[in-house]
């Protein structure tokens, strides 16, 4: 499981339409904001990267993945001083794992659908 | 009459869940509208006249602060929504401004809509964003003022008026450079947090030093304040004290 769904089960209190919701919505922001980020490595752009990651990290943390929340509450000095290569590898990391979170909500969004047209 | 609330912040996930928590736990709070972009949220704050505004720190067109500069008059109260992030929340908490951080957590909302009932009828949140204004268009750190909740009331101090602040346990003196103190229920490490980017310095467990009233060093281990005073350097911390204060003499040597 890459996913942890206590949060969205909370706030949709077992309405399947309403977590629908959500799920469509990370699964249509977050990958066009991982397309970015890899833009942004390519490119080294340090301030745009953690504008990218600042933007998908509360839909994420609240999907259960903290990895960007845990990268913002470094110091910005901290950030900016990380050699970037040490930055580029941390954040391949979380790509591949948010990839796998993506794939796992994928899923549930389509049984979702399933139990709501059968 | 409903409180109306408007939802401004670039991230449609934040808008959906934070409505979807409000209608859940604070029905009388009627939701107004959301606005994606500073812009928008400026118009609908001027044709809506919203009494409660959710507001983005962080926007790509402008910050929640440029949006609050451009209104000639403030007359709602604000709670600003940003992800964690140190400079965002230095200065919010700099200025005694209420926020909550990214993505919300039900407790964290219910407090603030709590402080926002408080302080219905009353303007200290307006006061204090007028405030933050002031501040982020005052230059010189020294020059800003800090807002200060004391046992005679809320005092709007100028850095430059604080010489040092000294942690006693839970809460804190605040040495003036008239010297006067004033006793802050705050600890030391929140006005470390905020005062550290402004020339202050924490040269001991108890005592914050502000720059612009340090003399020099005396001996090995104090600082020698303006008045005569002393301050005192932890062992641990004394290469790194002699450091900041060589930086801070040659930054502000004009």
């Amino acid at each position: 499981m890459h996913l942890k769904l206590d949060r969205l089960e909370k706030l949709c209190q077992g309405d399947p339409d309403r977590k629908l919701k959500y799920l469509k919505q990370l699964l249509e922001i977050v990958p066009k904001g991982m397309e970015r980020l890899q833009i942004h490595l390519e490119t080294k752009d340090r301030r745009a990267l953690r504008r990218a990651i600042h933007y998908l990290a509360p839909q994420l943390s609240f999907f259960g993945i903290p990895d960007f929340a845990l990268i913002l509450q470094m110091e910005d000095s901290q950030f900016d001083n990380l050699p970037f290569e040490e930055l580029k590898s941390k954040l391949k990391e979380s790509i591949s794992r948010i990839g796998l979170a993506l794939a796992e909500a994928e899923q549930l969004a389509q049984s979702l659908k399933n139990t709501s047209n059968p | 009459m409903n409180p109306k609330s408007l939802i401004i912040d670039d991230n449609p996930f934040i808008i959906d869940s934070l409505s979807d928590q409000i209608r859940q736990h604070h029905p009388e709070i009627e939701i107004i509208g959301n606005a994606r972009s500073g812009r928008e949220g400026l118009e609908k704050v001027r044709t809506l006249k919203p009494g409660l505004v959710f507001l983005d720190v962080e926007m790509p067109d402008m910050t929640g602060f440029d949006l609050l500069g451009q209104l000639r008059e403030i007359t709602f109260q604000t709670i600003f929504i940003t992800s964690f992030s140190h400079y965002a929340i230095k200065a919010i908490r700099f200025n005694a401004l209420d926020y909550l951080l990214k993505p919300i957590e039900e407790e964290e909302l219910r407090q603030a809509i709590r402080r926002f009932y408080a302080n219905l009828g009353k303007t200290a949140n307006q006061e204090h964003i007028q405030q933050a204004l002031d501040n982020l268009k005052t230059e010189t750190p020294q020059e800003q003022k800090l807002f200060l909740q004391t046992q005679e009331g809320e005092l709007r101090l100028p850095l430059k008026n604080i010489v040092s602040i000294e942690g006693e346990r839970n809460y804190s003196y605040i040495h003036l450079a008239n010297n006067t103190k004033k006793l802050s229920s705050k600890t030391l490490g929140h006005f470390e947090e905020i005062l550290s980017d402004k020339g202050f310095f924490r040269c001991h467990r108890s005592f914050l030093v502000n720059g612009h009233y340090v003399q020099g060093l005396q001996g090995p281990g104090h600082f020698l304040l303006h008045n005569g005073n002393l301050a005192p350097i932890s062992r641990r911390k004394k290469s790194e004290a002699t450091a900041w204060f060589r930086e801070y003499l040659a930054d502000n040597e004009h």
